[in-house]
């Protein structure tokens, strides 16, 4: 009886020592943690007043938040930029105007055609501005933009440009320069946003299939690759990049350029019907072929050959080459190793006073497979500018019309629209 | 039986839970998470950049392990917006401006990484120079891309804090960069620590002992700002490459280094501007003006008013000899160095007159075996062994006897001397102190 009671006891103070245990546990379990509201300042408004960039930042949002919700990052930023270069950050004078001019340049041109929403769905949603080009020391490249996955484009050696002052103006080849360094690329790097939400046909990799190279497209001189149906080098790296190549060259390459690559591309030959062709692409560039002074009426090609260190004797390249591509500080051992000589020689092979007149009829007509230059060239636009007609309904050279326009009146722009704010 | 079982069994839950609880009551490493900490360190060093009348001076290093250039003194002045003016007077600003007082405003920002990083992030004429990926050779005059530049960095991670300092890490490269609380305006700043390194270093002398008292180091080429650091001056087995910036009362390296049991990393000018010391005053760096007393090419005159009686009456006696081999020739001085002239030594030297005028001069010599027992002492011996220069030994074919008294006047200064000069970093003069016979002279240029 007595064993019995004291079981019963026991049992009891089992219970009770549970329970005690398990409250402590329980409570010792619970911690103080006493949440509190966010760590940030939730309470800072979209555009910070107290900051020395507030104006400036306040035009970015009036300018590029609200109406495309783009972030314009003209602050370095290293851990989003690509650590295999070394970069330095963008001026503040420099990407302010930079970031009128992209949305003078850029955005305006393509909400005009393609509507309101259309940068807002397609556009990037951020830009980075970088001081410095992506200088490769071992490939002597330069890398003057990318894009990331159409979110991001960066852009590099904003601290070239010319920067604002009271009354600056712009030249026709500063103007030539924002082309080159800012405007090419972003056009370039756009349309690899647009290809990558609608594909273009797999025609156009195949008309130059045979001659992309990834590797050492930087290898190849432009005479090369107009003469192989590429607008650029760089086009001749991948039918992607020649595809978004083709369409920026298109947008913002100058009437220079544009008469240079067609006259390098056809004075090998061209293909029967190529000449109307031409003429159409000449004239929806806008390029008057009367224009006086122009450089297409007065220039010379030459014959090219190149040293052979096996014979002694220069041979044909088989190719023609207009002045700015001439070759000419290029030396190599000659044949006996007793001196240097010039790798390359030149010599007049005509000088034409006329593109329409003279030079055109003078091209022959060839039905060599082997001749792809102009042809190429031009079938590679007609697809690039349909795709980019039939599936975006923007006209690629209605584009380029209206950025020149805007061109000729940046100093109006300049003028009349922008201001540059200093730091507060 | 039972019993023991119920005892063992409430002893054995108790330990649990109480076991289960014990791992509360470590002490906490932080009071607070690590992102609570990154923002309130943010809040705080705001705080500290800001609040600086005389905003900050900013020892600036690049690259990474060996220096290949010297360290920068910019100053900064942080405001609360973003703002920030930097300036400096270094080689590398462009526009004209190398070696010129240059401000420059522009953005600064607190980042919140893994830990806290300033960053620069826009381009800034006084400091982004040193990040631009140019050739460090060919700028500021022209610049040509390389990809490397000097391989400075614009983001600086903060390793640490106080009021008066902030300690960072360059994010790329590497360099440390120190941040400390100016105490006065920057030109003020600027000018004072030219007046110091002016007075530390010399292009005469550019070679320092670094010393504990049992090591001995030399650091090499100071004036440049960035020196070697080598077991001897010539021909060094082991050498190192290291920055330093100037300040108002010395030098500080960019990273810390020891001497046998001592740590260093800045140096401070002495009382009697001896020598520079480091923190805790264990390590001395000292220009080798010994070296250059003992070495100097030319002549370093004694002192006659310290002649005693005996090196008077010889000084005179050879003075007249002199005037017996030519009328024309009055002694001049008789003094420590390397003679001119066919067959040079290093001795005691005689300089004469040749012409009444007085406006010539030309010297004659005997050898003497000048030795450096130990820093700061020199030791002067002469024997039959050593010689007389070309000119001494025609004086004596012609029947002088001005090398026996040149000998005899050397014979009063063998000895041991401790040498004290007039300034320890350019001496124009060195007072001698006998250690072991000998007698105490003054010798000057």
């Amino acid at each position: 009886m007595h064993e019995l009671k004291l079981r019963k006891e026991m049992k009891k103070l089992i219970y009770i020592i549970g329970i005690a245990v398990a409250t402590v546990t329980i409570s010792s379990c619970r911690g103080d943690d006493n949440f509190t509201d966010s760590i940030f300042d939730t309470s800072v408004p979209a555009v910070d007043e107290t900051k020395a960039t507030y104006p400036f930042d306040l035009w970015l949002y009036e300018n590029f938040v609200v109406p495309y919700n783009v972030d314009v990052k003209y602050r370095f930023d290293l851990s989003a930029s690509d650590l295999n270069f070394q970069l330095t950050p963008a001026d503040y004078n420099r990407s302010q105007l930079l970031a009128h001019f992209i949305r003078y340049l850029f955005y305006d041109v393509y909400t005009k055609y393609a509507g309101d929403d259309f940068m807002k769905k397609y556009g990037p949603r951020i830009f980075h501005f970088i001081g410095s080009s992506g200088y490769s020391p071992t490939t002597g490249t330069e890398v003057l933009g990318t894009a990331s996955g159409g979110v991001k484009i960066t852009l590099y050696k904003i601290n070239e440009m010319k920067p604002y002052s009271e009354g600056v103006t712009y030249s026709g080849d500063d103007v030539n320069i924002l082309n080159e360094n800012y405007f090419h690329t972003m056009h370039h790097e756009f349309s690899h946003v647009l290809h990558q939400t609608k594909s273009y046909p797999v025609t156009f990799g195949q008309v130059t299939s045979g001659s992309y190279d990834p590797i050492n497209w930087q290898d190849r001189d432009s005479c090369w690759t107009h003469q192989h149906g590429y607008v650029t080098h760089y086009a001749s790296s991948a039918t992607y990049e020649d595809f978004v190549e083709t369409l920026s060259c298109i947008i913002t390459d100058t009437k220079y350029r544009w008469m240079n690559r067609i006259i390098n591309a056809a004075a090998m030959g061209v293909r029967q019907g190529d000449k109307e062709d031409i003429l159409e692409l000449i004239d929806s560039l806008d390029i008057d072929l009367d224009a006086p002074d122009s450089h297409w009426n007065d220039f010379t090609l030459y014959e090219e050959s190149e040293y052979n260190d096996q014979t002694g004797e220069y041979e044909s390249t088989e190719r023609y080459v207009l002045d700015e591509h001439r070759l000419l500080g290029y030396q190599v051992v000659n044949k006996e190793a007793t001196a240097y000589v010039a790798q390359y020689k030149y010599k007049v092979l005509r000088k034409f006073t006329s593109f329409k007149d003279d030079f055109l009829p003078w091209v022959e007509i060839s039905s060599d497979e082997e001749l792809t230059g102009i042809n190429s060239l031009l079938k590679k636009l007609d697809i690039a500018t349909k795709w980019y007609k039939e599936n975006w309904g923007l006209y690629a050279f209605t584009l380029r019309r209206e950025v020149v326009e805007r061109q000729n009146n940046i100093n109006d722009y300049l003028q009349n629209d922008v201001t540059i704010y200093e730091l507060k | 039986m039972k019993d023991i079982k119920y005892i063992a069994l409430c002893v054995a839950l108790t330990t649990i839970a109480l076991a289960g609880c014990s791992r509360f009551e470590e002490d906490d490493l932080f009071d607070e998470s690590a992102a609570l900490r990154i923002e309130h360190n943010a809040e705080k060093l705001q705080e500290i950049l800001v609040n600086a009348p005389y905003g900050w001076v900013m020892q600036y290093h690049t690259g990474r392990g060996v220096a290949v250039f010297e360290g920068f003194n910019l100053f900064a002045k942080f405001e609360k917006g973003g703002k920030v003016t930097l300036a400096g007077d270094h080689r590398y600003l462009r526009d004209g401006n190398a070696n010129k007082y240059t401000e420059c405003a522009s953005l600064y920002e607190l980042i919140r990484e893994d830990g806290l990083v300033l960053t620069f992030n826009t381009w800034n004429d006084v400091l982004t120079p040193f990040v631009d990926p140019v050739s460090y050779w060919a700028a500021p005059g022209s610049l040509l891309k390389d990809g490397e530049g000097m391989q400075g960095d614009q983001n600086l991670v903060v390793m640490s804090m106080s009021q008066d300092e902030v300690i960072c890490r360059g994010e790329r490269y590497d360099a440390l960069i120190r941040l400390v609380k100016a105490d006065r305006d920057w030109q003020t700043y600027i000018n004072d620590t030219k007046t110091l390194k002016e007075r530390i270093t010399n292009s005469v002398i550019d070679s320092y002992y670094i010393t504990d008292g049992v090591d001995t180091m030399y650091y090499v080429g100071l004036r440049n700002g960035r020196y070697r650091l080598s077991e001897r001056v010539n021909n060094p087995l082991r050498v190192d490459s290291i920055s330093c910036c100037f300040t108002p009362t010395g030098f500080r390296n960019e990273r810390v280094d020891t001497l046998g049991r001592y740590t260093f990393q800045e140096f401070y000018l002495n009382e009697d501007a001896s020598a520079l010391v480091s923190e805790d005053g264990r390590v001395q760096v000292f220009a080798t003006w010994d070296n250059y007393i003992i070495n100097h090419s030319a002549v370093w005159e004694m002192d006659a008013e310290l002649f005693t009686e005996e090196q008077q009456a010889l000084f005179d006696q050879i003075a007249a000899e002199m005037n017996t081999l030519n009328k024309q020739w009055t002694l001049k001085s008789i003094g420590i160095g390397r003679s001119t002239g066919k067959n040079p030594v290093n001795g005691l030297i005689l300089t004469y007159y040749t012409n009444t005028a007085k406006t010539k001069t030309n010297n004659a010599g005997l050898e003497l075996t000048i030795l450096k027992p130990k820093s700061k002492q020199m030791s002067l011996d002469c024997t039959e062994d050593n010689v007389p220069d070309n000119n001494l030994s025609v004086f004596t074919s012609r029947g002088s006897a001005i090398e026996s008294l040149l000998r005899q006047f050397a014979a009063t200064l063998i000895g041991t001397y401790d040498m004290t000069p007039n300034d320890y970093f350019l001496p124009t003069s060195v007072h001698c102190t006998p250690i072991s016979s000998g007698t105490a002279f003054t010798i000057g240029s």
